[in-house]
């Protein structure tokens, strides 16, 4: 959790809907969004942030050591203008929400 | 009356078993294949399949018919899910403006989880928004994408004077269109209900900013969509509305007082009438004696309510599913015209009437001499 | 007794009667008929099938009607009547098999969706379903009736039907339409296929059919589970390649060649994750029809082979 000195408390994100329904499919992911009844196809990164967010509500830095670690050294490190663009694409998709309001409760 | 009485035979094993679904216990596969192809086309095969549930006989019909029913679930699902997903986009559209918006008919239920939901083949979203908002609430729509149909001037002035309703709206792709209503009655008709009063006792309804009317209008709504807005021909599914409502809305004594008098105050008593009477020998709604008895002051004369007692079963439910037997085409056609005459004033029935048959002939002839096509 | 074991009098009576009853597994269809020529096809397309009074429960209760009024002596049309519905524009009169398979189709696709139902030929072999996948005309029929005339199982030349509770694949042996230059492909392919009649003037262009094996037809109430799914393309004057495809990827395919993918909603999404999940997934591209026939079999063989603790006969409850 962000300390006194970690600066104005940063938006979180969530997977939206408990209720999403995902397959695993060797390392990309197919989701299924009860709301609009769309499917989408994840690859393989979109997958990672997908199920990390599915686990837990996290902030950029939360998410960017969580993909590091599952990347455990292999491949290139991960940057934050990339999973800037994938959260973009997935809150497009309805598949994740910024709890932008909640940005305060860090402890939640 | 019997209602039965007057119905060809192959429409009364379904109104049986939507009345007493263990009588579906009884039935041999013969007897099912004919209430299930009435059924369907009647638009009832998945209510029939709710009724069942709920009756706890559902383990009782035979797999081949259980899968037909089955897959018309799926369909209404279906239906239901872009119901919802238009409802939301609608929500989004109409934010900005000011306007309450009330579901209508299948919508409504679909949103308060009413049990007549359950099953229901929804056709298309049904709204009502204030008269004088109307065009805002359509510019919006189609600024958002809505395609709206291109219609002649003829069919242009008739939606803008004499109906009850815009031009259906569909979203690109959306297979259920929009209707969006000012009015529940056609303006031109002979029974203007209060618009206004309809908003006044709207309630919020379990879907955000969307409203839905009293429990009391809510069935009103539905004996003036059966009994003035409509030609009867095919509509058991209307008075199976009009059953289910009362049954789960009308519970409390308190609300036939209710229904009569915002019946009264809407213009609404002949249509009420109707429903009561012939939900009660179909289907036994329960209508309270005191009920009829308050209305019987306003029920038609002897002899045309002889005469709705004769023709409204043949005309309201399915037929053989191969044939049409006269009896029930004349039925339909009587209750056509009965349409037609309610739902406009004599002259301008004659102008609607002249214009179509105008508008017919131009087209035949346009059809005999094809245009050029251009390669 | 079966159909084609009647004789003409009989079966024109049955269908101006009662009607003549099919059960092709899938469903149960009775149809109905005022036009001559049409017993006739039925008895040969149908030949297998065993004959039925036309009394029970059917999907499907058709009848091909004669138009009305002039429509009915000059250039005389036929209607596809279901439950009192016309559904599509009437064919010529003497287009009656092929009015009535399409109806029928169109029947299957609104009236069955308790099911998956993929856009695919589907066929089985050793107790292995096959799935193939593919768009409207893109030689499906041509490749599944090769298949069928090679001692694969029919399941269907159009509809893939999956049952949502157990991914088993359903049998729905019926016609294979076939269009054109396929016709006489398959003459040659095997020069004692079952042809019926020949209907040169329909919207497709020369169309005939070809009947289901009699062992399809026998077995049409045995379903099986999906092992393969392999999408075809024809390729004019291609080399055969097989390639073995992603298992999103034969999601992403599978959920685009289904009839009712979007209409059940999350149940599909499950079963086609189901489908891609237990099935190797394969695209094949092929010139040659043996060759491709010769290919198909090949990876049946593999998945049968690597399998040990299923055996061909294992049963799937109906």
């Amino acid at each position: 959790m962000p300390g006194p000195s970690a600066g104005p408390p940063k938006p979180r994100w969530r997977a939206g809907y408990p209720e999403i329904l995902t397959i695993p499919l060797d390392d990309e992911l197919v989701v299924f969004n009860p709301i609009s009844w769309e499917t989408h196809l994840l690859n393989a990164a979109g997958a990672q942030v997908f199920e990390a967010l599915l686990e837990r509500a996290m902030s950029l830095p939360e998410l960017r050591l969580e993909l590091e670690d599952m990347r455990a050294g292999v491949g290139e490190p991960v940057r934050d203008e990339q999973i800037e663009t994938l959260l973009a694409e997935l809150e497009d998709l309805g598949l994740v929400t910024c709890l932008r309001s909640e940005a305060g409760n860090a402890n939640r | 009356m019997q209602f039965a009485d007057f119905v060809d035979a192959p429409g009364r094993p379904l109104v049986e078993i939507l009345v007493e679904p263990t009588k579906a216990c009884g039935l041999s596969l013969e007897d099912w294949d004919l209430v299930v192809r009435i059924a369907r086309a009647a638009k009832l095969l998945a209510t029939l399949r709710a009724h069942l549930a709920a009756a706890a006989v559902l383990d009782r019909v035979p797999p081949a018919v259980a899968q037909a029913m089955e897959s018309e679930v799926a369909v209404a699902r279906f239906r239901q899910q872009m119901a919802r997903l238009e409802l939301r986009r609608v929500e989004r559209v109409l934010a900005p403006i000011d306007v309450p918006i009330a579901l209508l008919k299948g919508a409504a239920y679909l949103v308060e989880e009413l049990a007549i939901a359950e099953g229901r083949l929804l056709a298309d979203v049904d709204i009502l928004v204030p008269r004088d908002r109307v065009d805002a609430v359509e510019r919006a729509l189609v600024a958002a994408g809505w395609d709206r149909p291109q219609l002649d001037a003829h069919d242009e002035r008739y939606y803008r004077e004499w109906s009850h309703e815009i031009p259906p709206l569909r979203f690109p792709g959306h297979p259920l269109e929009l209707d969006v209503h000012h009015a529940i009655l056609p303006l031109t008709g002979r029974v203007r209900p209060d618009e206004a009063a309809l908003f006044a006792a709207s309630r919020a309804s379990r879907l955000g900013r969307f409203r839905v009317l009293c429990p009391e209008d809510q069935v009103l709504h539905a004996c003036a969509h059966l009994f003035q807005d409509s030609d009867l021909s095919n509509r058991l599914r209307d008075l199976v509305d009009f059953d289910g409502l009362v049954r789960e809305l009308g519970r409390h004594e308190a609300f036939w007082d209710r229904l009569l008098d915002r019946s009264r105050l809407h213009g609404l008593d002949r249509p009420l009438w109707y429903a009561m009477r012939f939900g009660s020998s179909a289907l036994r709604t329960p209508v309270p004696r005191r009920a009829l008895d308050r209305l019987s002051e306003t029920a038609p004369s002897r002899f045309v309510g002889g005469l709705m007692d004769r023709v409204v079963p043949s005309a309201l439910l399915p037929s053989y599913p191969d044939r049409t037997p006269a009896r029930v085409r004349l039925s339909r056609a009587m209750m056509a015209a009965r349409y037609h005459w309610l739902r406009l004033p004599p002259r301008l029935l004659a102008r609607h009437a002249l214009g179509k048959a105008f508008r017919g002939l131009k087209a035949k002839l346009a059809a005999a001499t094809p245009a050029p096509s251009p390669r | 007794m079966q159909i084609g074991d009647l004789d003409q009098k009989a079966i024109e009576r049955e269908l101006r009667g009662a009607g003549v009853a099919i059960d092709f597994g899938l469903a149960r269809v009775r149809v109905r008929a005022e036009v001559t020529g049409f017993g006739a096809a039925l008895q040969l397309l149908y030949a297998h099938f065993p004959f039925e009074h036309a009394r029970g429960f059917f999907e499907v209760s058709a009848s091909l009607a004669r138009g009305r009024g002039l429509r009915r002596y000059i250039r005389p049309q036929l209607h596809f009547v279901v439950d009192g519905e016309r559904p599509f524009e009437p064919f010529p009169a003497d287009t009656h098999l092929p009015l009535f398979e399409w109806g029928v189709n169109f029947c299957v696709a609104h009236r069955c969706n308790h099911l998956l139902l993929l856009h695919a030929g589907a066929v089985e072999r050793d107790g292995a379903g096959v799935l193939l996948p593919a768009l409207p005309g893109t030689g499906k029929s041509t490749l599944t009736a090769a298949l069928a005339l090679r001692g694969f199982r029919l399941f269907s030349d159009e509809f893939g039907a999956v049952r949502l509770a157990d991914g088993a694949m359903v049998p729905a042996p019926r016609p294979i339409a076939l269009k054109n230059d396929s016709i006489e492909l398959m003459r040659r392919f095997c020069s004692d296929a079952a042809f019926g009649p020949t209907f040169p003037r329909t919207r497709k262009g020369i169309v005939a059919h070809l009947a289901p094996p009699a062992a399809s037809v026998a077995r049409r109430h045995e379903p099986v589970r999906p092992r393969l799914i392999v999408f075809p393309r024809f390729a004019r004057g291609s080399a055969l390649k097989i390639e073995t495809i992603t298992r999103s990827r034969a999601f992403v395919k599978l959920s685009t060649n289904s009839f009712n993918y979007e209409l059940l909603g999350p149940a599909s999404f499950e079963s086609v994750g189901r489908l891609v999940q237990e099935c190797a997934c394969y695209s094949l591209v092929y010139d040659d029809l043996e060759a491709a026939v010769r290919a198909i079999g090949d990876l049946v063989a593999s998945e049968t082979r690597d399998e040990h603790s299923v055996g061909a006969g294992q049963r799937l409850p109906h």
